[in-house]
């Protein structure tokens, strides 16, 4: 236990070291800015003497020499107007500094999303890696723009309050210092007792947002089972142990908060103590009591600065783990430097190739197939019969483990990523409509792509007529994946699109969805226009799509079974066959029923 | 301030708490004016030469029991005060949530979950803080600024404390000027982050598109762009933020400067005691906490203000559909019919549905289809009375579906909706929702019923195996044939399928309707789908368009009719077939289908 603690500690130590690193190419500004604060502090912590002058040589003694205590006056002010201006200043600088580390981390951690493998997508929730990109930075600039200067300034002013105190009054520091050890030890007991209520308060909060979000978005459903009482009283449970615990921590936090007034309160009993007792004996600087008791103030400041910045800290170290680890992940091999070798013919060929995404059951087991340049090819089978993977592995999303896919004869790992993105069109079963333009939707940020051709993509696949029925028809601001579109005007805007991006290679993933008829003919019209001149790969889910197919493969289990056109597959024995006699059957029934 | 008054019903439930907390409050402001007192005596002993070791022992030991006494005083308050808010909180959630659980559908589709979460969360949470730090600060700058004020007039008399707050107004009218600007750059800065939010859950849940367009850098640029956004928004919100420092310690040089000053005058002319300036230079800088409070308190009171509004607005909202006859807990049972004269949901302007009559056997199979918008499931949402029914009259054996309770009424059915929803629960938990108290063999045999019990135990957990974030997640069809099961153990007479198969393959679709068909149990069974083939057995086929009913009858005789009905059939007739999807091509659904098929042509 005590050992797991300290490796805990130390990996906490190295975990802050790799977030303070985020700061060294702004060494020189952070540099300025301490200085700055150093300066201020200095100048704040002279104040005080000026004004111990001002008193023990004017006041006390009964010395009115106006014009030095004008002069003292204006060094006291000028003091502090150096002070406030400083203050201000290296805040700004720290603030620039800090801001700067918190953009680039989080550019770190966009950009690294970007090149994990996308089986990392599949573990992790998609609320989850939201979060780390923005909620977890966001503690992290905390830190950064709160804690970290809080901490940095206690450190300067207290120590220079120390400092300040045993120039003036060796004695009199000392014994405004014994009662450090005090505070220290409640800061302690409060860290220690504090956090892992805390921790376990976070959670239970957690479970009440969860709880309540989801009882929100099933309402409906706890209504129509009439279960309104018994999630009431759930709710209720977690409520009242989410009491319980902060009720614990308010505890705490009422036991050891205080602490460090009363700590203050001793200070200047001690305090008194150290200047009055000298006086019984001889006499004494009244002006040195009201620097001390000036100096007091500025000591306890920071120290509770500090122990509210606790929870920041905490926090900050949570999230850097999370944030870190999302780093660590192991990102893809880099396409992005590989030559750009066009393609020219568009072939495809698979060849013994195997995949697994868990490293235990096969994906795909032995696949081989070659599709020449233009052929249109047709992947049928069962859900999990391996039709999307043969897609994932085509788009590089996963990594096969065995075998070899050669586009153009070319190992598909030697080609570069943007020619890869280029020339392979890939049409999804759900096409993902991004915020922004119809336009913008269709070209996709390609800065070539003028208006017309933009037009001339949206014709082809006849997403026009929708498009013009748009109120500002192509730069109709689409809302958040497309929810004003129907499934079927999505699709045609996802063949619009790939139209634009002309690929060599086609890869379609048909529709499940039911689409009105009327769409229906259009999206089948579409697909034709889209196939022309280009080698296709389809995965089917309606065989009257694919009868003119030059090679239709039946899989299943991860193998290909059977493989011909639809002429040969129906004349053979076979898991097509027994499809196409079921169609058969089922028309029959349907005639007759009809006439 | 009015949230104090609003909050009055708390205050007044819980007054003993606040009384003690006032009070622990006022004698935490009086006690510590004390010591500066005792400071500044012991100085003009010490400079009269009446001073003794005597003196010395009695300040330094009231100094120390003033201390230990604001450090039990301190502890009271914090219990009492932040204890309070506690309850507060945990009153407002529990309240807020029963509250959530009364409305209606309507409700949920004007009020966004975000929204709804965010009263329950960042709004319960500035509630909270009103009650909390809202009365601390109120109390400490009214009581605490007074007592120092007073200590002051009663020490060194009004001049000397005129003088001294002369710059302290200034300094409020600046913290009030910043505080105004800081709010606003605050504002702006939350919205460039929320942004900078919707742009990362569109780039991460759009990943494979993102990755298969090579939209890669085009994202980060963009990112890059609105993080940089952030960052000067924030920039903005440190530039004012910076400045409070400083101009809270400038105040208090000033005034230190002009209390010196003309103290020392004072001390020249023999009006005043150096013991006396000391004591008053301390209470000057027990000034600036009181001044603080008060900037903090327009803060806090602001914020929870308008929390507390809008809280009380969302408990204000009366359910869509009222629970007119909520003690009738009669059980309705016989045909169901709705008489039409018209029905449009409110704000949408166009008539969801149109006139007319119809009436659904109780027992029979019915199936409902029809473009979408049609009007269908706006059908099973009157009969369920999820909104309210003007124009439409429904009648469950004769009697009005709104003469009895809406607990009894939804008693009577049992729907699975349109989009599966499952809780964070294990999935026995998720099937036996509606009735907790379902012994395994019941939630088995109905998971075997719905085509799910063979997935369910290939979980590592089986049925004990947790679902939602924190647990597995499902396909769609898993999630829809849970949702089946789930509404199969409530076990009701009338069962409501609103497109209730769209995410499953012919083959369990066939499977679960022939159980549900052919079982002991007898039921009416509604079927709202887009797979007319489902509809060959139904005793009645209802076509609805434009909220009108456009074919209605058996589906031979809508064969017959060559309209809509037909003319979709024979067009699924290919797709379907062929749609068949490669599912249904093994033997099993080959038997299904053709089970179907067979039973349609014996029903010829």
């Amino acid at each position: 236990m005590q050992n797991n603690d300290m490796t805990n500690q130390v990996t906490q130590k190295q975990r802050f070291m790799r977030l303070l690193r985020y700061g060294l190419p702004y060494k020189g500004l952070f540099i300025i800015s301490m200085v700055m604060m150093l300066l201020a502090t200095g100048a704040g912590l002279y104040a005080p003497v000026v004004m111990k002058t001002f008193i023990d040589d004017h006041v006390v003694p009964g010395n009115w020499d106006h014009k030095a205590m004008m002069i003292l006056g204006c060094i006291f002010i000028t003091m502090y107007i150096i002070d406030a201006v400083l203050s201000w200043f290296q805040t700004m600088t720290f603030q620039k500094v800090a801001l700067a580390v918190v953009h680039d981390i989080r550019r770190q951690v966009f950009n690294h999303l970007f090149r994990l493998p996308m089986a990392y997508f599949d573990r992790e929730p998609v609320g989850r890696l939201v979060s780390r990109v923005t909620n977890d930075t966001e503690t992290i600039r905390d830190l950064f723009v709160q804690a970290l200067p809080q901490t940095l300034s206690s450190v300067v002013t207290l120590t220079g309050v120390v400092i300040a105190m045993f120039l003036l009054d060796q004695t009199l520091a000392l014994y405004c210092v014994a009662i450090m050890p005090l505070v220290f030890l409640s800061i302690y007991l409060y860290r220690r007792f504090s956090k892992p209520v805390f921790h376990t308060s976070r959670a239970v909060l957690s479970d009440i947002n969860t709880r309540i979000n989801e009882s929100i978005q099933g309402m409906a459903v706890v209504q129509a089972l009439r279960q309104q009482k018994r999630v009431s009283e759930q709710f209720e449970d977690l409520n009242l142990k989410y009491k319980r615990v902060q009720t614990r921590l308010v505890m705490i936090n009422a036991l050891l908060r205080p602490t460090v007034h009363m700590s203050s309160a001793f200070a200047l009993a001690f305090m008194v103590q150290g200047f009055a007792g000298p006086a019984l004996v001889g006499p004494v600087e009244v002006g040195l009591l009201y620097a001390f008791i000036n100096y007091l103030d500025r000591m306890f400041e920071p120290l509770t600065q500090v122990s509210m910045q606790m929870q920041v800290w905490q926090q900050a170290v949570v999230s850097s783990e999370r944030v870190f680890e999302l780093l660590d992940e192991e990102p893809e091999p880099a396409y992005e430097h590989l030559e750009h070798k066009p393609f020219k013919e568009g072939s495809i060929e698979f060849r013994d190739v195997e995949l697994s995404y868990d490293g235990k059951n096969k994906a795909l087991d032995g696949i081989s197939f070659k599709a020449e340049p233009g052929q249109f090819i047709a992947l049928v089978g069962h859900t999990g019969s391996g039709k999307s993977s043969v897609m994932n592995l085509l788009m590089r999303f996963y990594q096969h483990q065995k075998g070899e896919i050669l586009i153009d004869g070319q190992p598909l790992a030697s080609i570069s990523e943007s020619q890869l993105r280029q020339q392979l069109g890939l049409v999804f079963q759900e096409p993902f409509i991004f915020h922004g333009s119809v336009a913008e939707n269709i070209h996709l940020y390609q800065s070539s792509q003028c208006k017309t051709d933009i037009q001339q993509a949206a014709e082809c696949v006849q997403a026009d007529r929708f498009i013009e029925q748009l109120p500002d028809t192509y730069d109709e601001v689409l809302g958040e994946r497309g929810q004003s579109l129907s499934t079927g005007e999505k699709q045609l805007l996802s063949f619009a699109r790939t139209m634009a991006q002309d690929p060599r290679i086609l890869l379609l993933d048909e529709a499940t969805a039911n689409i009105d008829s009327e769409t229906e003919q259009a999206i089948k019209e579409a697909l034709f226009s889209l196939r022309q001149g280009r080698t296709t790969l389809a995965i089917a889910h309606r065989l009257t799509t694919i009868e003119d197919a030059d090679l239709i493969m039946v899989m299943d289990k991860g193998k290909i079974v059977q493989r011909g056109t639809h002429t040969q597959l129906v004349n053979q024995p076979g898991l097509y066959r027994d499809m196409h006699e079921a169609q058969h059957n089922q028309l029959e029934i349907q005639e007759q029923l009809a006439s | 301030m009015d949230i104090f008054w609003n909050l009055g019903w708390f205050f007044k439930r819980h007054w003993l708490r606040y009384l003690g907390c006032v009070v622990c409050l006022v004698m935490i402001a009086l006690v510590e004016l004390y010591p500066p007192r005792l400071v500044g005596e012991l100085v003009d002993a010490i400079q009269s030469g009446s001073f003794t070791s005597d003196i010395l022992a009695e300040t330094v030991g009231l100094i120390v029991a003033v201390g230990v006494a604001v450090f039990i005083l301190r502890n009271g308050w914090r219990l009492l005060l932040f204890g309070g808010a506690l309850e507060l909180g945990r009153v407002i959630r529990l309240r807020l949530f029963h509250h959530l659980t009364r409305m209606s559908p309507g409700f949920y589709q004007r009020h966004k979950t975000g929204d709804l979460m965010a009263h329950a969360t960042n709004d319960i949470r500035s509630v909270e803080a009103s009650a909390a730090e809202g009365v601390l600060t109120l109390v400490d700058s009214v009581v605490a600024g007074t007592a120092v004020v007073g200590a002051m007039i009663w020490v060194c008399g009004w001049e000397m404390t005129v003088v001294a707050l002369l710059p302290f107004p200034v300094m409020a009218f600046l913290i009030s000027r910043y505080s105004a600007q800081l709010h606003k750059r605050f504002r702006e800065s939350q919205e460039a982050f929320s942004n900078l939010n919707n742009r990362v859950q569109e780039s991460v849940s759009g990943i494979r598109a993102v990755r298969a367009h090579y939209l890669g850098s085009a994202q980060m640029d963009r990112f890059a762009k609105q993080s940089n956004v952030v960052t000067e928004t924030n920039m903005k919100v440190a530039r004012v933020d910076a400045l409070f420092d400083p101009t809270i310690s400038m105040t208090v040089a000033f005034s230190m400067l002009g209390s010196l000053g003309f103290g020392a005058w004072r001390i020249q002319h023999g009006a005043m005691s150096v013991g006396e300036l000391t004591t008053f230079v301390v209470y000057l800088s027990m000034m600036i906490w009181p001044m603080f409070a008060f900037g903090w308190l327009f803060n806090i009171v602001e914020r929870g203000s308008a929390s507390l509004k809008r809280i009380n607005k969302l408990l204000a909202e009366q359910p869509d559909v009222k629970d007119n006859a909520a003690d009738n807990q009669e059980r309705l049972d016989g045909d169901i019919r709705f008489v039409s004269q018209g029905f449009e949901y409110p704000g949408s302007g166009t008539a969801a549905l149109k006139e007319f009559d119809l009436t659904i056997r109780k027992g029979s199979f019915v199936g409902i289809s029809g473009r979408t918008g049609g009007g269908k499931t706006s059908l099973l949402r009157l009969l369920l009375r999820q909104h309210d029914a003007k124009g439409v009259e429904v009648t469950i054996g004769g009697q009005r579906n709104d003469s009895v309770s809406l607990d009894a009424l939804h008693s009577r059915f049992a729907l699975v909706a349109q989009e599966p929803f499952l809780f964070s629960a294990s999935i026995s938990e998720n099937i036996a929702f509606g009735k907790p108290g379902a012994t395994q063999e019941e939630i088995e045999e109905v998971a075997r019923l719905a085509c799910i019990h063979d997935d369910i135990l290939n979980f590592k957990d089986g049925y004990e195996t947790q679902l939602g974030e924190k647990g597995v997640n499902l396909s769609g069809g898993q999630k829809q044939r849970i949702t089946i099961a789930r509404a199969l153990l409530i076990d009701a007479d009338y069962l409501l399928l609103d497109d209730a198969f769209c995410s499953l393959d012919m083959k369990t679709e066939a499977f679960i309707l022939d159980q549900l068909l052919n079982s002991n149990r007898p039921r009416t069974l509604i079927l709202i789908t887009q797979r007319l083939t489902n509809l060959q057995l139904a005793d009645q086929v209802v076509v609805m368009d434009k909220g009108e009913i456009t074919e209605q009858g058996s589906h031979k005789a809508l064969l017959a009719q060559q309209g809509w009905y037909a003319n979709i059939f024979k067009r699924q007739a290919n797709a379907i077939a062929a749609g068949l999807d490669p599912e249904a091509a093994d033997l099993e659904g080959m038997k299904q289908v053709a089970h179907i098929n067979g039973a349609a042509s014996d029903a010829k």
